[in-house]
């Protein structure tokens, strides 16, 4: 009896923990977030006309009701598309009822991408590239009016909202939806569907601004099911033309830097991939591979596939039958017409209209690319380069994917291969084991204007890190990177280098006047130029008194809608007719 | 403020000098220079000056003349240089083409030069180019060339990069028998803007074209029509020169008192297609010549985009639309509007065909190609007044229309040869 008791007594209690513990469980809830995005989208529920269709008049109050205070919230400001008329409306909320968001975006290029932070709406930033608002954000983060998390890549940016930075809320763009909510964004597709993908499978809520709501949308690029609200905006979506060069610009030095980068690098190497920078060093490559790039037979054997914007100054070397393929981060204002004509050369939708995809051609441009050429701001005496100033956080964009060594790349070609034999610091890594590597290229000449030196002892970026509090300087191409380095005066092929001290060496001797390049020894140099590691124009056997504006195939604007038979259609302050 | 002054003398290894006596290279456009090379007894060292609005560079300055010297082993050579911010590559690099050039000189003919010229771009060549492009093959003499060293007074003192030409070409070509005298503005050279040298020499070039007149109307009583002079102005310009203000305003009248004094006697031609266009008081001197031919790049009037966006505001006109620029300024409207007499492409060559096929034509047909100076051309231009009051035109196109051009938004589109046909001027 005893033993029963015991049992008695002891049975019920463990009983009452089981079900204690049971009760535990059942209130363990796995989907607070589903939860939570229902009683977010019951909130906005009375702003829903038909289908998800929000009318523009209501976004402050969607904006209101989908929104809670402490949020990470992506507001689509791309290289090139804005959604301006949300991030108007995201200042228009009030501060009392939502406030402390955390803002993640890939750039940061509208005012009222700040003024959301001096209204007390935002506080913390994750981003990539800010730059027309450098100045303004290096200052917010001096006055404490934002706290920074960190400045990324495009493809890091992107990797963290599937990580820690996913956002609860994404206001994106584009430029059609119908009622159900399917979007088109074609030309401009840019970074819509990695942010939507990661919020919206994370129970978060997209809201899209589009330039017109419509009855059947043109091709559906972000399909209705991942899309909560729709509002046709008062006026279409902002797009800064960045990637359009007038030809008419480009200086005589730049032609001879492109002839040099033409003939001691693309040819040397047999470039066949690459991704070009946005400046006018490239925009003269482009121009002068139907000339020049003819001349020296080059055709087929360079320049077939590219990860780049459809830039207008690849349209001469398109028409000329140099190019095999391209893909698109964003599109350029006035191309959509020529794009839709060379479905041969762009990805492009059964509408004829381009699909871009920064995610997709940034992963190309890290891996798939034999080449990535640019220019830059500053570059120290090691070859580190940087595009920041003291007082500007601009960030970096996507050039650090593409202009690094994809350290995973294992697929082999003739100009990874040719880089990596040569490269003089391999063995030294990893024994004798062949390995290719990319080649990253940076032009420069060796003064800006009003003769300020591009070759530094120490970069600017190292007082803006001070001025900002950034953790380190932030630098766009670390010289362990940089393979070449051209300038005015010759190529430096740092790739060959030994050790740093060669390296160091090999930069003074294309510095120029700077005060780096004042300290070359000639005799190191001519030692260079015998190994092969510095070369001059006479080097490559280019004609420096040839190097100017004639040798481009197209000198201005109206000769590339010439060349693209009048379907370039260029916006209005490149119309010089 | 003055301008900053540096002279060498650099000895190379086996010196020798140039194989020419005189040779000029260059603009002084921002950034960029001018050089001349003489040849000098120097006991065989070569001495460069420069004169630069750049301080603090001289050792620099010394780094790269000397390399440039020792490298081509020059010696009894005088380097002349005037700088407008030239980085230093930029400067060697504009001495080796100017050495380039003068070694070609042996192996190129005047008539490949000449030819080259006439294949250019008329509005991306130099005022130099065009002067010599727009006469005859081999004909051009500058007169008040650099040569001359005659440049502005006024800029030193304000510490401004000087030019040996001041921005402006003068001198005397032939067209057929016909002795053309031609000024030409260099917009790389401060917008093009007039200064006091740059005026004079304007003027001195219409008072040695009618002083031409007047001899070869002695010489040649029976047969002067054949020989008559010309002036040709290739502007690039936009208007007075604001650092010698008074000087070029007092220019400004004194070329519209020439071409007044050229009426009746010899006809002047305005040539408009570079790249800075004809604005300012100059759009007033264009106005006043008796034939104006434009290509569609070119661009006259009187106050330049920006200014009327700053006065106006943006609503008014929009300075950053340079569709809309062109079509306010630009050779097609222009042509439209009878403005310009005709409207060519884009080469040299192009312009140069126009003057003398205009110049074969008699000198009273010439006279009547003016689009002002008559009580009719008075009246049609008051008529003009009272329909832009009329149509109150938002846009250069509604004009277009209204003359009749149905299809007014292509307009732009079209080439020079396209748009000649398809066009309905006023």
């Amino acid at each position: 009896m005893k033993f029963l008791r015991l049992i008695s007594i002891s049975k019920p209690t463990i009983e009452k923990e089981g079900a204690k513990q049971m009760a535990h469980d059942k209130e363990k809830v796995w989907n607070k977030l589903e939860i939570d995005f229902k009683e977010r989208k019951k909130n906005a529920e009375h702003l829903v006309k038909e289908g998800k269709i929000v009318e523009s008049k209501d976004t402050v109050a969607l904006l209101e009701a989908v929104i809670k205070t402490g949020d990470k919230v992506n507001l689509e400001g791309n290289n090139q598309k804005q959604a301006d008329f949300l991030a108007e409306c995201l200042c228009k909320v009030n501060p009392e009822k939502v406030n402390d968001l955390h803002m993640v975006q890939s750039v940061l290029s509208l005012d009222s991408h700040l003024d959301v932070f001096e209204k007390g709406i935002a506080k913390k930033l994750d981003y990539s590239f800010s730059g027309p608002q450098a100045g303004r954000l290096a200052d917010f983060i001096k006055e404490g009016k934002l706290e920074l998390g960190a400045i990324h890549t495009y493809l890091e940016l992107f990797g963290r909202y599937y990580m820690d930075l996913t956002p609860r809320v994404a206001l994106i763009a584009g430029f059609e939806a119908d009622k159900d909510g399917n979007i088109f964004t074609g030309f401009n597709t840019e970074d819509t569907p990695v942010i939507v993908e990661a919020t919206k499978f994370k129970q978060g809520v997209i809201v899209a601004q589009v330039d017109k709501i419509v009855d059947k949308v043109q091709r559906v690029d972000i399909p209705a099911d991942w899309v909560d609200y729709v509002i046709e905006s008062p006026k279409p979506f902002y797009i800064e033309p960045l990637f359009t060069r007038d030809p008419a610009l480009i200086t005589d030095t730049q032609v001879l830097m492109a002839m040099m980068a033409i003939k001691g690098i693309y040819a040397e190497y047999g470039v066949q991939s690459m991704n070009h920078g946005i400046g006018f060093f490239t925009a003269a490559i482009e121009l002068l591979l139907p000339t020049y790039g003819e001349e020296l037979g080059l055709k087929g054997k360079i320049c077939s596939y590219f990860s780049l914007n459809p830039h207008p100054t690849m349209i001469p070397a398109i028409e000329s039958g140099w190019v095999k393929s391209i893909h698109c981060f964003g599109g350029e204002l006035g191309m959509e017409e020529y794009v839709k004509e060379r479905s041969d050369i762009f990805f492009v939708g059964e509408d004829g209209s381009l699909r871009s995809n920064r995610a997709f051609s940034q992963v190309a441009g890290h891996y798939a690319v034999d080449m990535f050429i640019g220019g830059t701001l500053q570059i120290d005496k090691y070859g580190n380069s940087s595009t920041a100033t003291a007082n500007r956080v601009a960030g970096f964009g996507g050039a650090p994917n593409m202009g690094c060594d994809a350290k995973g790349r294992r697929h082999s070609s003739e100009s990874w291969l040719n880089c990596g034999q040569e490269c003089g610091m391999q063995e030294k890594a990893i024994g004798d084991l062949p390995r290719g590597k990319k080649l990253v290229v940076q032009m420069q000449e060796t003064f800006k204007e009003k003769m300020d030196p591009t070759f530094v002892d120490k970069l600017d970026a190292w007082k803006l890190a001070e001025n900002a509090n950034l953790p380190i300087p932030p630098v766009m191409i670390y010289s362990d990177d940089v393979t070449h380095i051209v300038t005015e005066l010759g190529i430096a092929y740092v790739d060959k280098c030994s050790d740093l001290n060669e390296k160091m060496a090999a930069i003074r001797a294309v510095a120029g006047y700077t005060e780096i390049g004042l300290m070359a020894d000639e005799k190191e140099t001519e030692a260079l130029r015998q190994k092969g590691i510095v070369k001059t124009p006479e080097d490559l056997g280019i004609d420096v008194t040839k190097a100017n504006r004639s040798m481009l195939a197209a000198k201005n604007i109206k000769e590339l809608v010439k060349w693209s038979d009048g379907l370039y259609n260029p916006p209005a302050r490149f119309r010089n007719w | 403020m003055a301008l900053n002054e540096l002279k060498f003398v650099i000895k190379a290894d086996n010196p020798k000098t140039i194989n020419t006596e005189y040779y000029h290279f260059g603009v002084v456009g921002s950034g960029d220079m001018e050089v001349i090379m003489e040849k000098k007894e120097l006991d065989g060292n070569a001495e460069v000056k420069i004169v630069t609005p750049v301080r603090g560079f001289d050792k620099i300055w010394e780094l790269v003349v000397t390399k440039f010297v020792k490298e081509n082993q020059l010696g009894d050579v005088f380097i002349d240089i005037n700088d407008n911010n030239a980085t230093p590559v930029i400067v060697h690099m504009r001495l080796r083409q100017a050495l380039s050039e003068i070694n070609k000189l042996a192996t190129v003919s005047q008539k490949d030069i000449w030819d080259n010229m006439q294949e250019k771009d008329f509005v991306e060549a130099t005022a130099r180019e065009r002067a010599i492009g727009l006469v005859d093959e081999g004909t051009f003499t500058e007169l008040a060339g650099p040569k001359d060293r005659i440049s502005s007074p006024h800029l030193p003192v304000l510490g401004e990069a000087i030019g040996y030409d001041d921005g402006c070409v003068t001198g005397v070509g032939l067209i057929g028998k016909k002795p053309v005298f031609v000024i030409s503005q260099e917009g790389r050279f401060i917008g093009g803007a007039v200064g006091e040298v740059h005026g004079a020499k304007m003027v001195g070039a219409f008072k040695l074209a009618l002083k031409a007149y007047e001899d070869i109307m002695n010489e040649y009583p029976d047969s002067y029509e054949e020989r008559r002079p010309a002036v040709v102005i290739s502007f690039e310009t936009g208007g007075v020169r604001l650092h010698e203000s008074n000087a070029g305003l007092l220019a400004h009248a004194e070329v519209m008192d020439q071409i007044q004094d050229c009426r009746g006697k010899i006809p002047v031609f305005g040539v408009i297609g570079s790249k800075v266009g004809c604005f300012g008081g100059m759009g007033f001197v264009a106005a006043a010549t008796d034939v104006i031919i434009m290509n569609e790049q070119g661009r006259l009037g009187l106050t330049g985009p920006e200014v009327i966006e700053q006065e106006m505001g943006k609503d008014e006109f929009d300075a950053s639309d340079k569709g809309l620029i062109y079509r306010t300024t630009g050779g097609k409207h222009k042509y439209i509007m009878k403005d310009c007499n005709f409207l060519v492409e884009d080469k040299v060559e192009d312009f140069r065909e126009k003057v003398q096929e205009v110049l074969k034509q008699p000198f009273e047909e010439i006279e009547k190609y003016r689009r002002i100076g008559s009580l009719k051309l008075i009246e049609e231009q008051a008529e003009l007044v009272e329909l832009a009051v009329d149509v109150n035109p938002g846009d250069a196109r509604d004009m277009w229309k209204h003359i009749g051009n149905e299809t007014a938004d292509e307009l732009p589109e079209l080439t020079v040869e396209e748009f000649l046909k398809a066009v309905k001027i006023r």
